[in-house]
């Protein structure tokens, strides 16, 4: 008897953690897809992403880079935009020949299918220097990313 | 009234003459073998001018811009004969005098843009192209929205050039080619061997 009440009372504690652990799940599940909301119904300002230099001076708008659909989905994937005005990966390549075969950052191995142009080149954002993460080379040190 | 009548006739064979041979004299003296008189010494330049493959002699179509159709203006003949005339002086003058050993050309490059090409040379041949950005079904091409600012930005102090976006415009590779004229280091290894050969039998 003592053996059969133990048995009912652990079935129900067992329930009971069910219940609970599930309804944890529910909650924590909403709590996820509230947070989601939150973040797709983030603000986005324009005046938070200033731009500069030329891309300014010619008042270039967000979908002439960005061309995702929704703002709030505007990343840092440009899906060949830059090259509605920048020309091809050769043109770039000879418009740098100047450095030299060595240093001629478009013609580096890694350009084209490695890196995205804004890997280096920022529109909102300082630009940087990639190489120097692993070349050490002075030269490359004076490279000047615009 | 005969030496009237004589005098019209020899006036209008003059000018016949004049403007003739003078249309002949600006054409000559307007490309290749002329400009390379004075221009040899930068010549890999103008070889780069030859080998480009939209201006240049290398375009498979055969159209082909001479080196005034680029670096003269044509707004008006006299503005056009004018900077023709203090070009090839200056040019002679750079040339009789100058070194081109010391000059930085890679840098000259800003300088030959900005003094030495020309909106209104670009545009007698592309004529059209900011029409064609006014036009409705064009303006969705980015280049239209470009064209558009060009204009929006014309006789401001914010006034763009044609070279100012399409840089790289005439000469093929032309910065390579410039770069490479004074880079020494070798290409090949046969280049190689030969330099080390060199600096062997020197020491």
């Amino acid at each position: 008897m003592r053996k059969r009440f133990n048995l009912q009372k652990a079935a129900i504690v067992l329930t009971t953690l069910i219940m609970v652990s599930f309804g944890a799940f529910i909650i924590n599940a909403n709590q996820v897809e509230v947070s989601k909301t939150v973040m797709s119904s983030k603000i986005i300002n324009d005046a938070d992403y200033p731009l500069n230099g030329i891309h300014k001076k010619l008042d270039l708008t967000c979908t002439d880079c960005h061309k995702e659909e929704k703002k709030e989905d505007y990343s840092n994937a440009m899906y060949g935009s830059c090259f509605s005005c920048h020309g091809t990966p050769a043109k770039l390549t000879e418009s740098t020949g100047y450095l030299g075969h060595t240093n001629n950052i478009h013609d580096s191995p890694h350009w084209g299918n490695q890196i995205a142009c804004d890997t280096c080149h920022k529109a909102h954002k300082p630009t940087q220097n990639l190489c120097l993460q692993c070349h050490e080379q002075n030269v490359m040190k004076n490279l000047f990313v615009k | 009234m005969k030496k009237i009548l004589l005098i019209i006739l020899i006036t209008f064979i003059g000018s016949v003459i004049v403007i003739y041979s003078g249309e002949k004299v600006v054409k000559v003296t307007g490309d290749a073998p002329f400009c390379g008189s004075c221009h040899k010494w930068d010549g890999l330049i103008a070889e780069a001018a030859i080998a480009d493959n939209v201006h240049g002699s290398a375009n498979p179509k055969g159209v082909k811009a001479s080196c005034t159709s680029c670096h003269l203006p044509h707004d008006n003949i006299a503005k056009y004969l004018a900077v023709k005339a203090k070009n090839g002086i200056a040019e002679g003058w750079t040339t009789l005098t100058g070194n081109p050993e010391e000059k930085d050309w890679i840098a000259n490059r800003d300088n030959a843009r900005k003094n030495y090409t020309y909106d209104s040379s670009c545009l007698s041949c592309h004529e059209n192209i900011l029409t064609l950005a006014k036009d409705d079904t064009e303006l969705a091409l980015g280049s239209s929205k470009m064209h558009l600012k060009y204009e929006e930005f014309k006789n401001t102090k914010d006034k763009m050039m044609c070279t100012s976006c399409h840089k790289h415009v005439g000469h093929k590779d032309l910065g390579k080619v410039l770069f490479d004229q004074k880079d020494n280091r070798p290409k090949t290894w046969e280049e190689w061997d030969t330099q080390r050969a060199k600096l062997s039998a020197s020491k």
